[in-house]
């Protein structure tokens, strides 16, 4: 027999104590502050990509509430015109940037490997250095806020606003860098789902197997491998022309404000889908649960998932057709806006569908699923009005198209997010969260916003631009706003109830017991909260719901999910092949390791280095940084990245 | 019953070439940098375009430093191929010699670009051209930066004795980044040095 650390035959049994005993004593993060610093555990990650993005999501608030009081009236100053800037850019900033899309790679990180039947994701360190790293740029675009100079040029940023002539502070320096560093995390978060789906998937997990949250994240991952460079670079273009004088977006040298917003837009459509899609996988695999059978429609669906993104790409022109773009080029993308409307319908229909033909069971997590059916609607028309080009030239920068935004990424966002931890904090944390406190919170955030945005589409027809800081009495806006200003807190009370619930349930919430909601995907499989291995046995899935099979009969053979392949020669888990799932290697994984914090630590210091001039930092920054990524790349024998030594 | 799991083969164990996770992170990365250059590119003909011809300094960058710097990047690449094919057969003097080389003639080049940079008339704020040459050419240069840097880590971590025919996978990870560095170099060269003369 050959040397079986360079190949063997994974055994094939069912798990017993003195093996999972052993597999714990693999997994687990050593206790402490030395386990928190250096954990590599996806879960672990998954949680805390969770809880700072909510963090984020309160301060996006808070901002957005200031601004509710400054506008409850006319002529009011509860903030000022230039600090209205800074709180309308770093309030959608914080939204679209730190909270919208790193809440769902919370819950990707989590749920993938549980629900793929997998130990890890593909790679473990580069997930905590993508956490490790969102934070840090979080908190470097917050710094600007700190000290009076947070971004103020809109989340969009358009030169030449931006430009240092009209914007010496440091305010678009903070914006510049920031971005372009958080976007370093999000391109690695993205290749690690990318190669996780293609690698390490549980024997039998087929492509037309995965649940639909999976399509969403890889088709919001390959988006942004291939979206997220244009938006880094155009940040990186403005920031070389304020610091060092080249000329790409400076008019009078014949430079060209558009290119700012075609970098821009290129990436920040896409982009737009990436908060949506994987928020629609939430529901597509958290709404069948509660209708007691399967999704209707589950190909189509899968299909418009990745339709709409390729779409999504060829739409960003949409955003600039009040711009003088040539006429030809608005037929074209107005066209691509509508047609984009067609896949959206084909999740909505199917959502409706298993509604309709399934046995409802009325919980808080299926209330927020089926409340956002509603919302899409209404955010998907209103879309698809400014889709239309003599509309939207009525429409653009007014009220109508805020109330666009918040319809798609509150409805399609939030209101899945919130089901989804409904749902999935039973698995969280072992304790499902209180359901009567759960209906006032349903409720108290669906009528705060209906009533915060419903009436804001009127404000926008009636012609209040967006952005402005005050208005005066004469123009018939006030009570409209009153109303929207009451409806924002009572939305925003509806969003606390939701962290007293967390807050109670982690104490005193009903203990869970591995699936609560008897529901048919492999996470529900192992132990609330499961254990740092996941999977005992590696399990072998023969169907789409594997926790169901018996019950819908819809194939012969069964998935296994007690008797499984044992791997436990060091942090193993079995690679698969990327479009059927057989098995073809067994990867060794690596274990804890401060290396991804110390390289965030390097990274900041040579932001923070070229953010005040201070280049000595920057470069001791970047030397931090290489001797982390040196000692992380160093091959090593447990991860059978060198020769195996025979002695 | 589930024969599929049950005759399971023999199946390589650890970080194997080709079927590395390693090797498939490699391979995305070099998707998203290629569309960060594809991105500065199409800034490039954006300029052209809007620009219309009098965007071109007088004298166009020469190829004087250019020209061998390029020759010598594209020769790194059979040196390249020489080390990873070492390594797959587990030879490693061949190893050695193709990571030598490769490293020699990597180095050539960056220098060879920073001497065309001490003796080119444009600078950085010569209007658009000036703009985008030292990005394109300076973003490229940090991707170069990165490459003889991990040769420099295989060359030693090769001397050490770390690689054999089973054990390569970091060999052929970072030939697969040194042939995306040699191919963004030449579009590079062709944008900037070749097609403003054919103008
Ligand atoms: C309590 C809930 C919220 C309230 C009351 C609120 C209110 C506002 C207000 C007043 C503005 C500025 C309008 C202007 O002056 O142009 C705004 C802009 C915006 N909001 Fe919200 N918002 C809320 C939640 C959210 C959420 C959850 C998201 C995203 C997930 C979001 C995304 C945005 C974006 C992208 C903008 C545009 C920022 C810009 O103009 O650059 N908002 N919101």
């Amino acid at each position: 027999m050959a040397d079986p650390e360079l190949e063997r035959r994974p055994e094939f049994a069912t798990a017993t104590v003195a093996y999972a005993h052993d597999l714990e004593r693999l997994w687990e993060t050593s206790p402490g502050i030395a386990g928190w610093l250096s954990t590599v555990d996806h879960k672990e990650i998954g949680i805390r990509y969770l809880v700072t993005a909510f963090a984020f999501l309160c301060a996006g608030g808070i901002e957005a509430l200031l601004m509710r009081l400054q506008l409850a009236g006319p002529d009011r100053h509860v903030l000022g015109p230039h600090a209205y800037d800074q709180a309308f850019s770093m309030h959608g900033i914080s939204m679209i940037f730190l909270y919208a899309f790193p809440v769902l790679s919370g819950f990707s990180n989590y749920l993938w490997p549980l629900v793929l039947g997998s130990r890890d994701m593909a790679f473990p360190r580069l997930n905590a250095l993508s956490y490790w790293i969102y934070v840090a740029a979080g908190l470097f675009m917050y710094a600007g806020l700190a000290i009076g100079q947070a971004p103020n040029d809109g989340w969009y940023n358009y030169v030449p606003y931006a430009n240092r002539e009209y914007n010496p502070g440091m305010n678009e320096d903070f914006y510049s860098l920031g971005m372009i560093f958080l976007g370093i995390s999000t391109t690695v978060g993205s290749i690690n789902f990318i190669v996780t789906l293609a690698r390490t998937r549980a024997p039998g997990m087929s492509v037309n197997r995965l649940p639909i949250l999976v399509w969403g994240t890889l088709t919001a991952s390959v988006a942004n491998v291939l979206a997220v460079p244009s938006v880094s670079l155009a940040f990186f273009l403005l920031w070389m022309d304020r610091q060092f004088g080249t000329h790409f977006f400076d008019v009078p040298q014949g430079g060209q404000p558009l290119l700012w917003q075609h970098l821009f837009w290129m990436y920040a459509h896409p982009w737009v889908y990436a908060l949506v899609l994987p928020a629609m996988g939430i529901v597509s695999d958290g709404l069948p649960t509660f209708c007691r059978r399967p999704l209707v429609g589950y190909a189509p669906v899968a299909l418009a998932t990745v339709a709409t993104m390729i779409l999504g790409f060829g739409v960003w022109v949409h955003h600039m057709f009040a711009t003088g773009i040539p006429n030809l080029a608005l037929a074209f993308f107005g066209g691509a806006s509508i047609v984009i409307a067609v896949p959206s319908a084909v999740a909505v229909f199917a959502w409706t569908a298993t509604i309709w033909l399934g046995r409802p069971v009325i919980t808080t997590a299926f209330l927020f699923f089926a409340s956002m059916i509603v919302l899409f609607v209404i955010g998907g028309v209103s879309g698809f009005m400014t889709g239309s080009v003599p509309v939207d030239w009525q429409l653009t920068e007014t009220y109508f198209v805020v109330a666009h935004i918040h319809y798609v990424l509150i409805g399609i966002n939030v209101f899945p997010v919130v089901g989804g931890i409904y749902y999935w904090f039973p698995k969280f944390t072992g304790r499902m969260l209180d359901e009567k406190l759960g209906k006032w919170n349903f409720w108290t955030m669906f009528i705060g916003f209906n009533v915060a945005f419903l009436p804001m589409h009127l404000t926008g027809l009636w012609g209040m631009p967006r952005r402005i800081y005050t208005y005066s009495p004469d123009m018939g806006w006030t009570t409209l706003n009153a109303i929207t200003t009451v409806g924002a807190f009572i939305f925003a009370i509806g969003v606390a109830m939701l962290l007293i619930n967390v807050v109670i349930s982690l104490r005193v919430g009903r203990i869970a017991g591995a699936n609560p909601w008897d529901a048919p995907t492999l996470e529900w499989s192992v132990p609330s909260p499961p254990p740092p291995y996941n999977f005992a046995v590696i399990p072998h899935v023969a169907s789409r719901h594997p926790l169901w099979e018996d019950r819908l009969g819809e194939s012969e053979v069964t998935s296994l999910v007690t008797r499984g392949l044992l791997l436990d020669h060091g942090r193993e888990t079995i690679g698969t092949s990327p479009l059927d799932g057989d098995p073809d290697v067994i990867l060794k994984m690596p274990g804890d390791s401060y290396m991804p914090l110390l390289l965030s630590v390097g990274l900041t210091m040579g932001f923070v280095g070229l953010l005040v001039h201070l280049w000595w930092l920057a470069v001791a920054g970047a030397a931090v940084a290489l001797i982390a990524g040196v000692v992380w790349l160093w091959p090593r024998g447990t991860l059978g990245q060198r020769r195996v030594r025979h002695v | 019953m589930s024969e599929t799991a049950r005759s399971l083969p023999v199946l390589p164990v650890g970080t194997p070439g080709r079927r590395s996770l390693g090797w498939w992170g490699m391979l995305w990365a070099i998707v998203t940098e290629g569309t960060l250059f594809a991105y500065l590119l199409f800034s490039y003909g954006y300029f052209a375009v809007q620009l219309a011809g009098n965007w071109m300094p007088r004298q166009v960058p020469p190829l004087r430093l250019a020209l061998p710097g390029i020759v010598l990047l594209v020769i790194s690449v059979p040196a390249m191929w020489l080390g990873s094919f070492g390594a797959r057969r587990g030879r490693t003097v061949a190893l050695l010699i193709g990571l030598v080389l490769a490293l020699a003639l990597g180095a050539a080049f960056g220098v060879l670009q920073g001497l065309d940079w001490r003796s080119e008339p444009l600078t950085l704020r010569q209007g658009e051209f000036g703009s985008v040459y030292y990005t394109l050419t300076g973003l490229h240069l940090a991707h170069l930066a990165a490459g003889l840097l991990g040769l420099l880590l295989m060359l030693i971590w090769s001397a050490l004795g770390y690689f054999d025919a089973r054990r390569h996978a970091p060999v052929l990870i970072l030939a697969a980044y040194w042939y995306f560095v040699v191919v963004v170099g030449v579009t590079v060269f062709v944008a900037l040095y070749v097609l403003p003369r054919v103008w």
